[in-house]
């Protein structure tokens, strides 16, 4: 329960929705855990049902967007130099921009380990479609940093 | 460390690090338990794994344990699990199967084509099943365009009216960035390295209008059109350029009629080789559709970026593939009209 609701709190990126979404997920396996016809696959159908989840929370999200509370995204864990803290702001706000299925993607393969094709399986997409979806999150989020890096080094020099 | 290694470590660290370890709340799992007397387990079919009965007297911590722990037993000893051979493994998802999607074509859309091995490449199902399909629902596309994919190419979505193949290759799990895309055009950038330069004021219907407009981007190197035909017409030309991803951060070339977008990979890429690709437009009832083929024998920028040594002849075999896939590129007027 722990890490799945770690996982849908960077997915979804609000703690009500993860809280809901983790909710939702753990239901679902429950309720539907009788038919689950290979226990090999027990993970990568509890993420699957967790993406699902997160998906519908995104959804509700968009349409009721007056009640989002972001979450905190300037404590990292771990002391700093100016720097990296800059760069994880960077990272951030760019995140904060992705698609609720390019986060996904990223949180699936960079964060709990999944490889391309158990990313594929969880979120119910070929793997094709989790490729390209990795390839344009990392390459948004990469322009992105370089971006708002340009930015501040143009603003400190003015 | 590659550069790309190193941003991908800079996201891996965000993420750890993002939040810190949130445990669930305990009012979460209070609302489960919550929810539990409420919600009826589905039955499990004939055949399959049979959980242990589960007691509402017991609590939902318990319950969940018990779970899992059958689970880990029955692996534990083998039991014999009926095992159907599809897809998903979440029971009552069917597997994909290349039925007849649209009224105006007998072939499946490309984004419904089932997954599949890659023969010689990998038993994971990486690729699509080779066959004939449809690009794209007509509304997304301006005519009924179909194709034949061979095995070992698998399906690049770039976004809205933006979709390609790309051929799958022994030693780069990320992907080739290798093949053919297609996509409808929208606007086309002044300059591809410049977005604040913006876009040419007028639409482009013809493709010599939009030959015109790409032969001026700065840094980039168009040939001289030749004109071609597969029942609509079309100008064919190679484009390249010298400029690196840094000296054109998010090149971007045009939009597609859906507000998707066309990068300027592979002509502007992180070596700032020059990789000829073929672009062939074709005017479908006044609206573009490009065909753009990295029809190039060497290591693609993505395969290089991702740490594939530059070998001049990597793909050299892949364009046979390539060749058969433009070759079998059908256009149909989704009015029905032949052509």
């Amino acid at each position: 329960g722990d890490h799945l609701h770690s996982v849908a709190r960077r997915i979804l990126r609000d703690p009500y929705l993860a809280e809901d979404a983790t909710q939702r997920a753990l239901l679902e396996a429950w309720q539907n855990l009788p038919r689950l016809r290979d226990p090999d696959r027990f993970e990568a159908w509890t993420y699957r049902l967790l993406v699902n989840a997160c998906n519908a929370e995104a959804r509700r999200e968009r349409r009721h967007r007056g009640n989002l509370r972001l979450l905190a995204s300037d404590a990292p864990v771990v002391p700093d130099t100016a720097a990296r803290i800059a760069i994880q702001h960077q990272l951030d706000q760019a995140f904060r921009r992705l698609g609720v299925e390019h986060r996904t993607v990223v949180v699936l393969i960079h964060y709990v380990g999944l490889s391309s094709t158990e990313a594929a399986e969880a979120m119910g997409t070929p793997v094709g479609t989790v490729r390209s979806r990795l390839h344009y999150a990392l390459k948004y989020l990469r322009e992105a940093v370089e971006a708002d890096a340009r930015l501040e080094r143009s603003e400190s020099l003015a | 460390m590659r550069e790309n290694d190193r941003f991908i470590g800079r996201v891996e660290d965000y993420l750890v690090e993002f939040d810190g370890d949130t445990p669930l709340p305990g009012r979460v799992l209070d609302a489960i338990h919550a929810e539990l007397p409420r919600t009826r387990q589905a039955k499990a079919g004939p055949g399959f794994m049979r959980m242990p009965p589960m007691l509402s007297t017991v609590s939902f911590r318990a319950r969940w344990e018990i779970a899992v722990a059958a689970l880990i037993v029955a692996l534990a000893i083998g039991t014999f699990i009926s095992r159907e051979n599809d897809l998903s493994g979440v029971g009552g998802v069917p597997a994909a199967s290349p039925t007849p999607q649209s009224s105006q074509s007998a072939a499946t859309l490309l984004e419904n084509a089932p997954a599949a091995p890659c023969p010689g490449i990998t038993d994971e199902l990486n690729c699509i099943e080779p066959g004939t399909y449809q690009l794209g629902s007509t509304d997304l596309w301006p005519a009924i365009v179909t194709l034949v994919v061979p095995k070992n190419w698998w399906l690049y979505e770039g976004g809205t009216s933006n979709v390609g193949l790309l051929v799958e290759t022994k030693d780069n799990q990320g992907g080739s960035g290798w093949g053919v895309t297609f996509s409808t055009v929208g606007s086309v950038m002044i300059d591809p390295c410049d977005r604040a330069a913006g876009m040419f004021e007028t639409d482009v219907h013809t493709p010599g209008e939009m030959y015109d407009m790409i032969a001026e981007w700065p840094g980039f190197e168009a040939s001289e059109p030749e004109p071609i035909s597969n029942g609509y017409d079309g100008v064919r030309f190679t484009l390249t350029s010298t400029k690196t991803a840094a000296e054109c951060p998010g090149g971007l070339m045009w939009t597609t009629t859906r507000s998707g977008s066309v990068g300027a990979y592979p002509m502007v890429n992180t070596q700032g080789r020059p990789h000829h690709t073929e672009f062939r437009i074709f005017d479908v009832d006044g609206e573009p559709l490009v065909v753009m083929a990295m029809n190039f024998p060497e290591t693609s920028p993505f395969e290089e970026e991702n740490g594939v040594p530059f070998d001049p002849e990597r793909h050299a075999e892949d364009l046979v593939g390539m060749d058969a896939i433009l070759d079998s590129i059908e256009f149909k007027d989704p009015q029905g009209g032949a052509n």
